[in-house]
């Protein structure tokens, strides 16, 4: 039993898939940070610090993109199922 | 002049770098809040809309995630927090010290001036007690000689006269250049004092802020935790008979959050090592079978041997293994490491491939620059998209790093 508006799953969608890129994004900003500790005790600290985050970002992306594919592939199976339906019920229809 | 002679060292480091640093992890924090309120703010905009098993499964799903990108963004905003007022600290402390500095080293370019001018008056006192001795000497004989000697004795008094006023002016600069010494001395201790005191509070605060930065882990959402275990939301809105979901999104097998904290000073030379060697083949052509000889110097790698020489560059692996036999090895594990994730896609085929990424630098010999078995070299890649890391079936990273 459940209760769906497809189109609205459809366009939650499009903004979870985008995650991916906005991540890729701050990725990018973050990796212009390199050797900013050069010189000072904090070095060590610092690269492993940026080394973890470069790291760790792509697999948010990921699972943004995950998510937000996830919803798609609902939301395309729910229009289909819909879709069906609807033509099940015309035909049904068409019959009378 | 060196600044070891003034004793004490002016603080290292580019302030303005850091605080640059600070702002682009600032703007990451923000970013990674924003994209966690959009999670959220899109799970609630469904809440009407989509009800069900299925949808449960998608507000959990949903709020795992949201909830990783606060707390990372918790963590950036921390990092970028600590950055700032370290960046404030060096920066004022850097200014203690060259101000210190200049003043120390005038302090001594002084004292070596007030040195040379003490050791000329005292050289000037001794000639002058040298000729006044004489003089008196001289004096002494010619009295003696009675009228005789009366002009001698007169001019000896002149010499002595002379030599006395001589030996007055050079105490009163020996006096002169005692007290300036002393004060310069003691002015230097101070200068000296506050340099080491803004060596010292730059230390401390370097240290503070390394702190707080080794504290920092980011982990990712543990959705992607379960190897090969699709959140409950994707079969949950499998359709009806013949309508199959056609797009489906596949977790990263063994992906999930870090299992081991950050890395300790030891391992750091691992991954210096790892570095140096990978660094050292980029160019390298692609060769099928290549690095699977042994760990000797090879005249190219293909995929497996590159990565199997990068982890015994680092100290792992007793030989070298295809992509197929990397899952298993002696302290390679499940999930993405700190700073080290290998990404292997375990195939028979020609669509296996394995590609490491170390410091968010991406290594990988002949991959998806050109066809597997005979594309690019080994090459530094830029960060692949998360559709192409995707594809990669195992994520593995040495222990401890």
């Amino acid at each position: 039993m459940f209760l769906v508006t497809p189109e609205d799953v459809v366009a939650a969608s499009a903004r979870l898939t985008a995650i991916g890129d906005e991540v890729d994004e701050l990725h990018r900003h973050l990796s212009g940070c390199r050797s900013a500790a050069a010189g000072t005790p904090t070095e060590g600290a610092f690269d492993d610090l940026l080394g973890h985050f470069s790291a760790m970002l792509p697999h948010f992306g990921l699972a943004g993109e995950h998510l937000g594919v996830a919803v798609a592939g609902a939301g395309m199976s729910y229009s289909r199922c819909e879709g069906g339906l609807a033509d099940a019920c015309e035909a049904g229809q068409g019959g009378e | 002049m060196s600044q070891a002679d003034v004793g004490f060292r002016v603080p290292g480091g580019d302030a303005g770098s850091m605080a640059d640093a600070a702002r682009r992890y600032e703007i990451v924090g923000r970013g990674l809040e924003a994209i966690g309120v959009k999670v959220h703010g899109t799970q609630a905009t469904l809440t009407g809309a989509w009800q069900g098993q299925a949808a449960s499964s998608y507000h959990d799903t949903s709020s795992t995630v949201g909830t990783s990108f606060h707390a990372a963004a918790r963590s950036a905003a921390t990092t970028s927090a600590a950055l700032r007022r370290y960046s404030v600290e060096l920066e004022h402390c850097q200014r203690e010290g060259i101000i210190s500095k200049h003043q120390a080293e005038r302090c001594l370019a002084e004292i070596q001036t007030q040195t040379r001018q003490l050791s000329s008056a005292e050289s000037d006192a001794n000639a002058a007690r040298a000729e006044l001795g004489a003089a008196a000497h001289d004096g002494a004989v010619a009295h003696g000689a009675g009228s005789l000697g009366a002009a001698s004795a007169a001019a000896a008094d002149r010499r002595a006269a002379t030599a006395r006023a001589a030996l007055t002016d050079a105490q009163s600069r020996e006096r002169c250049s005692r007290q300036k010494l002393a004060h310069l001395q003691e002015e230097l201790a101070q200068w000296q004092a506050k340099g080491r005191r803004a060596e010292e509070d730059a230390h401390a605060a370097a240290h503070r802020t390394a702190a707080v930065l080794r504290a920092q882990t980011v982990a990712p959402p543990a959705v992607l935790a379960a190897a090969g275990a699709a959140p409950a939301a994707y079969p949950a809105v499998t359709p009806g008979p013949g309508q199959a979901v056609q797009v489906q999104a596949r977790p990263l097998a063994g992906a999930g959050p870090p299992v081991n904290g950050p890395i300790s000073h030891s391992s750091r030379g691992k991954v210096e090592a790892m570095v140096r060697f990978a660094d050292s083949v980029v160019g390298l052509p692609y060769v099928w079978g290549g690095g699977h000889g042994g760990w000797g110097p090879q005249p190219g790698y293909d995929c497996s041997g590159f990565v199997s020489a990068v982890l015994h560059a680092g100290g792992y692996l007793s030989q070298p293994v295809d992509t197929s036999a990397l899952v298993g090895q002696p302290a390679i594990l499940a999930g993405p490491g700190h700073v080290v994730t290998i990404y292997d896609r375990a195939l028979p085929s020609a669509s296996g491939h394995v590609i490491i990424s170390i410091n968010g630098q991406f290594y990988e010999s002949g991959g998806s620059s050109g066809p597997w078995g005979g594309g690019g070299g080994v090459a530094k890649i830029g960060t692949p998209s998360p559709a192409y890391l995707a594809t990669f079936t195992n994520v593995l990273h040495p222990q401890g790093l």
